[in-house]
């Protein structure tokens, strides 16, 4: 079809001005100019969660997508810099509310890395069993996100429900329901006992049970994989390129998994493999996490059924109950940068902490979480998509603003 | 004059054994005769009471109730309850309709502003003429022999005003909502007509009364069952029901064309869905479920027809209901390119059966 | 606020206005921090509640209720405020979690604002986050207020006499130390036994002074002029996405230290090694070449750098603030802006 091009002045809308676009004006006339349509989606908008995506559309086709981020930007950067060592796990556990257990345990581990504490088996067990559950929670919760985006309801309920057995399971181990705060430098705050093991280990069965009817009525639901199938592709050169992170990389058939590649706490120990897709699309991106929920969960079985017995923290910090400003408040690092990798749920975490050997305050904390790792490649997904597909992508990518934004 | 009124209504009111007694106390009464005359008078109980505003009315309260609940049962919740507690919950509707008329409707600057307002009302008419034409045994508001016709005709209207209401509210959700509002009319109204016109052949007439005679022994739905399919499916898509709710999708437009409104306003056209749904079920359930027969009851005389084509409609749109806890939403172009495709292929195969089953019968 | 609660109960038609907004209180959908975890929780099938009446419903011009889920940023200040005024009299503003009180565990964050500065705000629910039933607990105090017409304590605690001769809380003791003379080391050489990474440090030993800080991690120092040339070199060696862009601000030294975390997805080898790249830049003239061209992943934490530290990035096409609210303060994360500090009060 031949375009031709009409010089006619325009005038974006008014409202464009008053709404704080981050974006010139010259962008907003060109955008009119040819003929194409500006649509903000978000923050308030059923379909979107706290930010803002500023879609240039032709016809029904997405040209560009520009992110608006920091609608949850909370300083945690900053705040960190005010604040004890330990003052801060309660701290980088917030942004990713779901996946606190993998936040805390890779700021934990940095902390480990630069005293060179030797954290003893049976907690690295526990902490093994705790950074799984939350795995699961935070698929759970995304793939119910995906549900509503897509406008199907009972996918957003039933994965509710089976969190209610997640965040039952950490309450009985832990005592809150979302952030735990357990993990502490050299192992744990408190031993779990066996009743409760077992309990969480009954559990994993009956999430497993209510994962089938989940499958029945969403992920094999035809409308779902019409939805999703071919949509948003990134291919495994473009998932590199614009440096994806975690599930969404391995669903371009880039076979990276932190766990495997710098193993750390107990997985070593335990058999599991990485689950990869070659597609690269929105269902792929869906399916590897639902495959990685199975996973989670053997690891989780095996680990409290290889439980080892002994202390639940370090020698080198001793018993924390009762005492725990004592042991932890005067934590000096030594001067010099530790950084590491975790993976959280949705993938690559990365903590940088760099000490200058005489405050008790780390002097600089850098999170790169793996919401803003893979924000570009999720915008990359959207180009030449349809408008509607928007939700569907987003869902897929599950990307959690708070995390990103941190 | 109004004795000339009073005669003809007299001539032609509902006969209703149950209540006999009563109305015949009350027309001795001067004044009260006359309005209970109107009441009962044919024409204007049909449209007025049953199957017209009355069970609408409550048709909404109940329609909205039961698929709250009905979802939530599927999703392992409770849905509406303490608001009644002891009948489930029922009136959860009509706490929602009490909140929606005294909240503030808000009229933003940029919309259009007389048809913004106008265009809820307005498109009431397409929806509450057609109700006119439909009979229920003999209780009957317009006779005429072309009345499936009319009804098609007038439910052809109704996008044309949720269109309208999506420009005048000046959105870009809107606007990206009458567009697919438009696109989904033009792939649901071909294999529609198609449906109802493969059943007009096999009737022999558009006449609502032959449909239903020639319906006595087998109902339309097993003499041509690939109709019956298409018609479904062309309903859902009509009435914007998952998992064709495209024109709507509240996560991807945030309602589309009815995103600007406000508290009554938003409280009328949400429920046009409702209203169309209801239409639509009628005429379905007259094409292909054998309209108004079923079992006499003497006691209620007239009233027998209506009640059975309500009840019939009201179980059809209960079954209906289910899919939206089922089903995820299709995309804009996959549901032209389905309704292009096969959709239009199945009407009509659907078109070949009628001419051929009407031809034999 | 009070005059929408008079407006609801006011009237001859008091009674069945009353009833009808008690019983449909209908939430927007405006999720403004992580509460919305547990927000999803309240009206998911655990605790379901819709049982109430209050249904989650899309946009602002239908509902009347906002629940605010959290730290309100002075971005979403804006937004919250854009919506409260959106919506239809009479409406009502609920705030669950200890950030929407009184900031919570970001109380001294420069991106805070709090939710009743900006909306009117009918209840709050503390909890960090709150359980999905004491959200619950909210509305139905709501309910009860528009009933009743005051509002109420929902929940009252019997009195209990502090005992003595009980341990003493032990308060963090010193509480800060922070250094006044910071002496900041990126790169602490670390014997370790790897053998790929003394290899790969004789390779970049061209490029600048590399050194193995611990098991897979290597820094490498460059001169900014530099560095561009230096991460083409590592693109050649196989590494192909920047995992972190880091700034270290050394206000002692007059220095900006920015680092590249540069690691490899392609090769298989390669994949565990973090390659630091770094190079120090003034602060009085904090400059650098970007590497969004080189590596295009690096862009956005780019554009972030760019924000929180001030520093420009020379070749990043994107200009303005990014993750920053346009009325948030300048370079917040430079040492020389300051945090108020919590003062601990021990007995």
């Amino acid at each position: 079809m031949k375009e031709f091009h009409l010089d006619i002045p325009v005038e974006p809308p008014k409202e464009l001005e008053s709404l704080f676009l981050p974006i010139p004006r010259e962008y907003v006339e060109d955008t009119y100019r040819k003929d194409e349509f500006l649509v903000l989606v978000g923050p308030q908008h059923p379909g979107s969660g706290h930010m803002r995506l500023i879609v240039r559309v032709k016809g029904d086709i997405i040209q560009e997508v520009i992110p608006d981020p920091g609608y949850v930007h909370r300083c945690v950067e900053k705040i960190a810099e005010n604040r004890l060592y330990i003052q801060n796990i309660p701290l980088v556990e917030r942004p990713s509310i779901m996946d606190s257990a993998n936040f805390n345990l890779g700021y934990v581990r940095a902390i480990e890395a630069a005293m060179d504490i030797e954290v003893p088996e049976r907690a690295k067990f526990i902490r093994t069993i705790l950074a799984e559950l939350c795995r699961i929670g935070t698929h759970l919760y995304d793939a119910a996100i995906l549900a509503v985006f897509i406008g199907h309801t009972t996918g957003f309920m039933y994965p509710f429900g089976i969190r209610e057995l997640i965040c039952e399971s950490l309450v009985r181990m832990t005592g809150a329901r979302f952030t735990s705060s357990f993990i502490v430098p050299g192992g744990v705050r408190r031993d779990v006992d066996e009743k409760t093991l077992r309990w969480v280990y009954d559990a994993t069965f009956a999430i497993e049970k209510r994962l089938k009817s989940f499958e029945r009525i969403f992920i094999k639901n035809p409308t779902v994989i019409a939805r999703l199938r071919d949509v948003g592709v990134l291919s495994k050169e473009e998932a590199i390129k614009f440096g994806v992170v975690g599930p969404f990389l391995r669903a371009s058939g880039v076979e990276y998994d932190t766990r495997v590649v710098e193993p750390y706490e107990a997985y070593e120990e335990l058999t599991w493999d990485i689950v990869t897709a070659d597609e690269g699309d929105g269902y792929a991106r869906f399916m590897v996490r639902v495959n990685e929920v199975s996973q989670s969960l053997s690891i989780i079985r095996q680990c409290i059924t290889s439980m080892p017995d002994g202390s639940y923290i370090s020698e080198q910090i001793g018993e924390v109950r009762g005492n725990f400003f004592d042991k932890f408040a005067d934590i000096v690092l030594p001067a010099g940068e530790y950084t590491t990798l975790t993976e959280a749920a949705r993938g690559t975490l990365l903590f940088t902490i760099v000490s200058d050997g005489e405050s008790n305050v780390p002097y600089r904390m850098r999170i790169v979480s793996p919401g803003w790792l893979y924000l570009r490649g999720f915008m990359e997904a959207l180009k030449g998509e349809r408008l509607a597909d928007l939700q569907a992508i987003y869902g897929s990518f599950g990307y959690f603003p708070p995390e990103a934004d941190r | 004059m109004i004795s000339t009124l009073f005669e003809i209504f007299k001539s032609n009111m509902v006969q209703i054994p149950l209540i006999q007694p009563i109305i015949d106390y009350l027309m001795q009464i001067p004044l009260i005769n006359f309005i209970v005359a109107l009441i009962l008078w044919r024409p204007f109980f049909a449209v007025v009471i049953i199957p017209g505003l009355t069970v609408l009315l409550l048709y909404l309260l109940y329609i909205v109730w039961f698929e709250r609940k009905l979802t939530a049962r599927v999703q392992w919740r409770v849905g509406p309850l303490e608001v009644a507690r002891p009948i489930r919950g029922a009136i959860q509707a009509l706490a929602d309709g009490l909140r929606y008329f005294f909240q503030e409707a808000i009229v933003h600057k940029e919309a259009h502003r007389p048809y913004f307002v106008q265009l809820p009302i307005l498109a009431f008419i397409p929806i509450l003429l057609p109700i006119a034409f439909i009979p229920a045994g003999n209780v009957v508001g317009i006779k005429s022999p072309y009345a499936v016709q009319l009804v098609v005709a007038f439910l052809a209207l109704i996008p044309i005003t949720i269109i309208a209401i999506g420009w005048a509210s000046n959105n870009r959700f809107a606007f990206i909502g009458s567009v697919r509002e438009a696109l989904i009319y033009v792939s649901y109204e071909i294999p529609f007509i198609i449906a109802v016109s493969s059943m007009i052949y096999l009737y022999g007439s558009g006449d609502p009364y032959v449909a239903v005679e020639k319906q006595s022994i087998v109902p339309g739905a097993i003499m041509n069952p690939i109709a019956f399919l298409v018609f479904i499916i062309a309903m859902l898509m009509a009435t914007s029901r998952l998992p064709f709710e495209i024109p709507e999708a509240d996560q991807e437009i945030a309602f589309g064309p009815f995103v600007e409104y406000s508290g009554m306003l938003f409280g009328l056209v949400m429920v046009l869905a409702y209203e169309k749904l209801y239409v639509m079920a009628l005429l379905f359930v007259i094409l292909f479920l054998g309209g108004w027969s079923g079992f006499y009851c003497e006691l209620l005389g007239d009233l027998n027809a209506p009640l059975w084509l309500f009840i019939k409609t009201i179980i059809v749109i209960s079954i209906l209901a289910i899919v939206r806890s089922m089903y995820a939403r299709y995309r804009i172009d996959q549901a032209v390119r389905y309704s292009f495709s096969w959709l239009i292929a199945l009407s009509i195969v659907a078109l070949v059966i009628g001419i051929a089953v009407g031809w034999i019968v | 606020m009070e005059e929408f609660t008079k407006f609801v109960r006011g009237g001859i038609l008091g009674p069945i206005k009353k009833w009808g907004t008690k019983w449909s209180l209908w939430p927007v959908h405006l999720v403004t921090a992580c509460c919305g975890a547990e927000l999803a929780h309240a009206f998911a099938c655990g605790y379901d509640g819709e049982r109430i009446g209050a249904l989650n419903y899309g946009i602002a011009r239908q509902t009347n209720l906002i629940i605010v889920e959290g730290a309100i940023t002075r971005k979403m200040a804006r937004v919250l405020r854009i919506t409260w005024e959106q919506m239809p009299d009479p409406k009502f503003v609920i705030v669950m979690g200890a950030c929407g009180l009184n900031g919570g565990i970001f109380w001294n964050g420069y991106n805070l604002v709090k939710p009743s500065e900006v909306v009117p705000v009918e209840f709050f629910i503390p909890g960090c986050p709150p359980t999905p039933e004491a959200l619950l607990r909210g509305i139905r105090q709501l309910q009860i207020k528009l009933d009743k017409g005051v509002a109420e304590n929902s929940v009252s605690f019997s009195e209990v006499k502090a005992e003595k001769g009980k341990k003493p809380r032990i308060l963090p003791r010193g509480v800060k130390k922070v250094s006044l003379a910071p002496c900041i080391v990126i790169a602490r050489e670390k014997e370790v036994e790897w053998e790929l990474g003394k290899n790969l440090c004789e390779k970049l030993k061209v490029l600048g002074r590399a050194v193995i800080t611990a098991r897979n991690r290597i820094a490498l120092k460059v001169d900014p002029d530099k560095l561009r040339s230096s991460a083409m070199k590592l693109r050649d060696l196989g590494f192909d996405h920047v995992k972190s862009v880091n700034v270290v601000d050394a206000p002692n030294e007059g220095k900006f230290i920015v680092e590249y975390w540069i690691s490899s997805y392609s090769v298989k080898e390669l994949m565990p090694v973090l390659i630091n790249l770094h190079s120090e830049i003034s602060r009085r003239e904090p400059k650098i070449s970007s590497l969004s061209d080189i590596f295009p992943s690096a862009d956005y934490l780019e554009r972030e750098m760019q924000d929180l530290f001030g520093v420009e990035f020379v070749g990043n096409p994107w200009k303005g603030r990014f993750l920053l609210a346009p009325d948030a303060p300048e370079a917040p994360l430079r040492k020389d802006f300051k945090l108020q500090e919590e003062v601990y009060v021990g007995d």
